[in-house]
């Protein structure tokens, strides 16, 4: 039914799918540490390690600094995070897949002071970002802006 | 000289008793680009949304509304947000890639935007790269994110041959669901027929 020359093309095409290399390894993370200063630390799972530039961070992950630390995240959407210093940060819910039909990112600030700038995900669809607080809650809609709370 | 000098300091210490209490406060900022979004705060006692760069609100407590937007002085964000304002990371960098007509050939222009990526990833620390294919909505959707994860690894296959780290690279497909320029279904778009790669 195909001629040899499709057929060709065809098994070309699914070698060279077959060759990528790059690792799965990651799938569960949602982004990776830009800035890390002084004392900063994510916490997973109950361990908590010094933050390092370069680590990858996971949904759940809670981001804590000291009172000299500063700590910025950037997601897989684009989007960043920057924590100032005494502050507590949980990753709840980070879910970027448009085939799907999912673009949702949740946090919660705790305490402390943090910077937004939003990515493909605050762009795709309305009241996907939204940031929780014991005072108030943020919807945002592609923008950049600024939270401090107070313990 | 005494007698004034002890009034200045009492005036001065007086007048930094009467500093407002600390609030929580939530600024809307413009984005590098200069566009402007929008934020909403609420609680259970009310909602406020601020449209206006460098307007805040201020909520006391769960159960008190939250304040009407009110622009926030440069000194204000100065004073309670230098340090998260210094540690704002490099903005992640997105560009696309296309091919010529019918092939898996890059166009020229692409090729010298495939040559500018390393020179991006040369100026961070292990960066993070994402490699996405997207379609426009020409034919089944289906069809369309398994065309555009062809793409994707064609381009994160050479991306690598020429040095990228692998091991820090995610490929993915977008199909048709994420348009750079918005069509109807059905709706041939060169511009949407591309590979986006983003590094952070």
């Amino acid at each position: 039914m195909w001629s040899n020359t499709c057929r060709q093309i065809f098994i070309s095409v699914v070698l060279l799918a077959a060759a990528i290399a790059p690792a799965a390894a990651q799938d569960a993370t949602i982004g990776t540490i830009r800035t890390a200063d002084g004392t900063a630390a994510i916490v997973r799972d109950g361990d908590r390690t010094a933050a390092e530039i370069g680590a990858w961070v996971e949904q759940g992950d809670v981001l804590e600094t000291g009172s000299d630390g500063a700590l910025a995240v950037v997601f897989r959407d684009n989007s960043t995070m920057t924590l100032g210093p005494n502050s507590h940060l949980t990753l709840d819910e980070f879910r970027f897949a448009p085939t799907r039909d999912e673009a949702s990112f949740l946090s919660t600030l705790l305490r402390g002071s943090v910077l937004y700038v939003s990515g493909v995900i605050g762009k795709l669809s309305r009241d996907s970002v939204t940031l929780r607080t014991p005072v108030a809650t943020v919807g945002m809609r592609g923008t950049r802006f600024l939270a401090k709370v107070e313990e | 000289m005494g007698i004034f000098l002890f009034i200045a300091i009492s005036a001065l210490i007086a007048m930094s008793t009467l500093q407002p209490a600390p609030q929580n406060l939530f600024v809307l900022l413009p984005e590098e680009d200069g566009t402007i979004g929008a934020i909403e705060v609420s609680n259970a006692a009310g909602a406020q949304l601020v449209e206006t760069a460098n307007s805040g609100v201020r909520v006391g407590d769960r159960t008190t509304a939250p304040t009407a937007p009110k622009p926030v002085s440069e000194a204000e964000l100065q004073r309670e947000f230098a340090t998260v304002l210094a540690a704002e990371p490099l903005a992640p960098v997105t560009l696309n890639l296309y091919f010529q007509v019918g092939t898996t050939e890059l166009t020229a222009a692409s090729l010298q935007t495939f040559n500018e990526l390393f020179t991006i990833l040369d100026e961070r620390v292990l960066p993070d790269i994402s490699v996405v294919g997207h379609t426009d909505t020409t034919g089944a959707a289906d069809a369309n994110e398994r065309l555009a994860r062809e793409r994707a690894d064609i381009i994160a296959n050479s991306m690598i041959a020429a040095g990228a780290p692998g091991d820090r690279m995610e490929v993915t497909s977008h199909g048709e669901s994420n348009l750079l320029v918005l069509t109807e279904d059905n709706v041939a778009e060169p511009l949407n027929r591309r590979v986006e790669i983003s590094i952070r």
